[in-house]
Parts: C-alpha cells; sequence; structure tokens
C-alpha cells in the first residue's frame, strides 16, 4: 500500500517536473521578439468601420505589445493563456459583446497578441468585432 | 401512471455532478488546461454508464459555452465530441487497471485537444501543423494536469459514487 502510494506520488512529482519544464522551455522557445528593427503599419478600425494609421518604426527584441502600449492607451488583462486584449485609445470592448480581432496584412490571426512576432513592413489591423 | 425510469435520488445525483464538473472547471479556467474534468468525466462515464454521463456532459458544455459567450458550433462541437470520446475511453476503461486508465485519460486528453485542431482545419481553413504546434503546451499541461488527478481521484471518485449508488438508489 506504501510502495503503491510512493510510486504515485513520485510519477506525480515527475509530471509536475514535465509540465513546469515544458512551460519554461516553451516560453523560451516562443518569446515573440522582432529578430531585426524595422517599421510597421498599425491601423485600428471600430465597429462604423472608421480607420486610424500609424506607420511606427521599431527595434530588434521589441514586440507588437510593447509598441502598442508606447504609441496608444492600451487596456488589457493578462490571463494564462497570454494577453486578453480589451481596448485601443477609443476603441474598447468588454470581451462579451465586442472584442479586437487582429488581423496581419488583412489576413485574420490565429494567434493573440503575446504570440505575435514584429515583421518589417507587416500591417496589422485592430478591428473591433461584435461577437 | 408510468413508472419514471429515473428515480428522483438518482436525478439529484445527475444534477450534483454536473454542477461539480462546471463549476470546477469555472474555477480552474485561470490555469490553462488545469482541470478535473478528464477524471470526472471519465468516473462519470464508469459509473453511471454511457446515456447518463452524455447527458451530465452535454449541460456542462452547454453551461460552460454560454457562460464563456462560446456557444456556437465552431468551439461547442469539438469540445462536446471530444469529450464523448472520453466517454467511451472511460466506459471501455472501467474495469481495467488505474496504469490503463491513467493512459486512457493521456489519450482522451489528445483526442480532446485534437477535435479542436480538426474543427477549425475543416471550418476554418487553418493550418493545422502551425495549430497543433503551437497547442502543444496547452496539450502537454492538458495530459500532465489528467495523469495526476486520475492517479489520486479517480478511485475515490469512483468509490463515492458507487456507494450512493448503493445506498440511495438500488436499496
Amino acid at each position: 500500500m506504501r510502495k503503491q502510494l510512493f510510486i504515485k506520488i513520485a510519477i506525480a512529482v515527475l509530471v509536475v517536473a514535465i509540465a513546469v519544464s515544458s512551460v519554461i522551455i516553451y516560453k523560451k522557445l516562443h518569446t515573440p521578439v522582432a529578430d531585426v528593427g524595422g517599421g510597421v503599419t498599425i491601423e485600428l478600425v471600430d465597429l462604423e468601420g472608421n480607420k486610424e494609421e500609424k506607420r511606427l518604426d521599431f527595434d530588434e527584441g521589441d514586440t507588437l505589445f510593447d509598441l502598442l502600449c508606447s504609441n496608444y492607451e492600451v487596456t488589457y488583462e493578462e490571463t494564462g493563456y497570454g494577453i486578453l486584449l480589451l481596448g485601443i485609445d477609443d476603441i474598447q470592448t468588454d470581451f462579451t459583446s465586442t472584442y479586437i480581432a487582429i488581423y496581419i496584412n488583412g489576413e485574420y490571426s490565429n494567434l493573440g497578441l503575446s504570440s505575435i512576432i514584429l515583421e518589417e513592413g507587416n500591417v496589422y489591423s485592430f478591428r473591433e468585432m461584435r461577437v | 401512471m408510468t413508472k419514471s425510469r429515473i428515480k428522483t435520488s438518482e436525478l439529484a445525483l445527475l444534477a450534483m455532478l454536473t454542477a461539480i464538473l462546471f463549476v470546477q472547471e469555472t474555477l480552474l479556467s485561470s490555469l490553462p488546461n488545469i482541470q478535473l474534468s478528464v477524471v470526472l468525466i471519465m468516473v462519470y462515464a464508469a459509473t453511471l454508464g454511457i446515456p447518463k454521463a452524455t447527458l451530465v456532459m452535454t449541460l456542462h458544455v452547454l453551461l460552460d459555452n454560454m457562460i464563456w459567450g462560446s456557444l456556437n458550433p465552431l468551439t461547442a462541437c469539438p469540445m462536446w465530441l471530444g469529450w464523448f470520446i472520453l466517454i467511451l475511453i472511460g466506459f471501455a476503461l472501467k474495469k481495467a487497471p488505474l496504469p490503463i486508465i491513467v493512459t486512457g485519460s493521456v489519450i482522451g486528453s489528445l483526442i480532446y485537444c485534437w477535435c479542436f485542431a480538426l474543427f477549425n482545419y475543416l471550418f476554418m481553413d487553418i493550418n493545422i501543423v502551425a495549430y497543433i504546434t503551437a497547442d502543444i503546451l496547452f496539450e502537454i499541461l492538458m495530459c500532465c494536469s489528467s495523469v495526476v488527478t486520475v492517479m489520486f481521484l479517480y478511485r475515490p471518485a469512483e468509490r463515492l459514487i458507487n456507494k450512493y449508488y448503493e445506498n440511495h438508489i438500488n436499496k
């Protein structure tokens, strides 16, 4: 009985160690920083389709989130899944009735703000959408 | 008057089990894929049988998606399918030794994650390899969580539900 419990605890410790190391390795491999500096276009589109566009420069090591925070008034929440973008300047969402969708060069992004890497010449469009 | 096929005490049990499943997932929602859902659904399948476990799971899926605002076919259908496959695995392994059940929980967890990848691939035209690569950490976390919870909680939870059946429903 004791031996069984010991084996279970040993396996549990091993599994937790695997989980923690996976998180650490994943974070190291997937830090979305720019390899080189450059320039990108940021678009903000509200529900009515009004568009505001800015051309911004970034340096090596910058993230899209850093770039947004240093140029706009950003509202967000940090969740276990990454950054949940709730508002940029006048576009404010509650994630229940409206949310901000991210498009890269006109294509819907399957990655969240925390995972997108800045690349020279890209157009990052933040569009307010109804749920 | 026709005889009811389900007793009130059993109905109360099913409602309570649905509540437990839903509340634990809501409480743990801030931790990515750390959950007790896998162990609970496997225990429900083993103790209640496929139809009743499916009823509990369907209610859970509906509630979960209604609360989080994701009640759409692209989220609710793969979730339901993933959990249903886990119910089948749980039922098939109900008499198996614990290490086999733990293995089943890992396979069930992976199938659950891949159901979302498959639906997104079929209906959203995404790159399935990129999706699974991006999802791999969450799959590992779900598997780890399933291993630990099934190892420690499966037998006690199974005993508890069987005891309730013996004392209140089958007596």
